[in-house]
């Protein structure tokens, strides 16, 4: 079972955005992981996480966004967030995420991120 | 009492989750959230960590709501296991030095009033409580 969880991508320039919609759970989120992954082998190093319709994300999902994260940083990309939900900031604030990721209101702030820089 | 028992498999997660949503309906999203935060870390630790050898095994959940509190018994039949006794994670490092893991328990902690773990003959038993916020 894939958990609940719907994964869907697309570019703006050079910007890659993928879209999380539903549960990322510990069932969910190695579907998340498989298509981050991909992207970021496919040469993708500015990755832009649109959480608005995310409704649930547990430590399963924290551990791929660091990972991808982590990853971005190794090789000079970067990784913003769109529009977490008060209650996945909550999440994300709990876990101290909220200090190492770059969390933007809506997509159109976290595209603007990257053309302005790091 | 509410009870949902299903098999110790990722996929039962959005089910319980679904099933503390309902025992706890009108009580407010951020409590249920909150709940079903916990228990779900809880559930994942045990499905992920429980069954070494791969043998299948159940997760029973318990859910009681008063005036006063929500009260969850996670009881399942995997390997002895506190989680209690894990480390706090550390959260003021760089993310490139972090560890992974830990989060879980830590999550199970900061959203709940109190967590018990005892070993009931075969069975691992968490119970939680977490105080609803006054009514006045």
């Amino acid at each position: 079972m894939s958990g609940h969880v719907e994964i869907t991508e697309r570019r703006a320039g050079t910007v890659d955005i993928i879209v999380v919609k539903g549960r990322l759970d510990a069932g969910s989120s190695e579907k998340a992981e498989e298509r981050i992954n991909k992207l970021l082998d496919a040469g993708g190093r500015s990755l832009l996480v649109n959480l608005c319709d995310l409704d649930y994300i547990s430590s399963s999902g924290l551990r791929v966004l660091l990972a991808a994260l982590k990853r971005l940083k190794k090789d000079g990309g970067a990784l913003r967030i769109a529009c977490a939900q008060p209650q996945i900031l909550e999440v994300f604030t709990m876990a101290g995420f909220h200090r190492i990721f770059s969390l933007a209101p809506d997509e159109a702030a976290a595209l603007a991120g990257f053309t302005a820089g790091p | 009492m509410a009870e949902l028992t299903v098999q110790a498999d990722l996929g039962a997660l959005a089910a319980i989750a679904d099933f503390l949503a309902g025992v706890l309906a009108g009580s407010g999203d951020d409590l249920v959230f909150a709940v079903q935060l916990a228990v779900d870390e809880a559930c994942s630790n045990t499905i992920l960590y429980g069954y070494p050898g791969g043998e299948a095994g159940t997760i029973t959940i318990a859910c009681t709501m008063d005036d006063d509190a929500v009260r969850v018994t996670i009881t399942d039949d995997g390997v002895p296991f506190d989680p209690l006794t894990a480390p706090p994670p550390l959260l003021d490092i760089p993310a490139e030095e972090r560890p992974v893991g830990g989060l879980g328990i830590h999550f199970i902690r900061t959203v709940m009033d109190s967590v018990a773990y005892a070993r009931e003959g075969e069975r691992n038993v968490l119970s939680m409580e977490k105080k609803r916020p006054a009514s006045s």
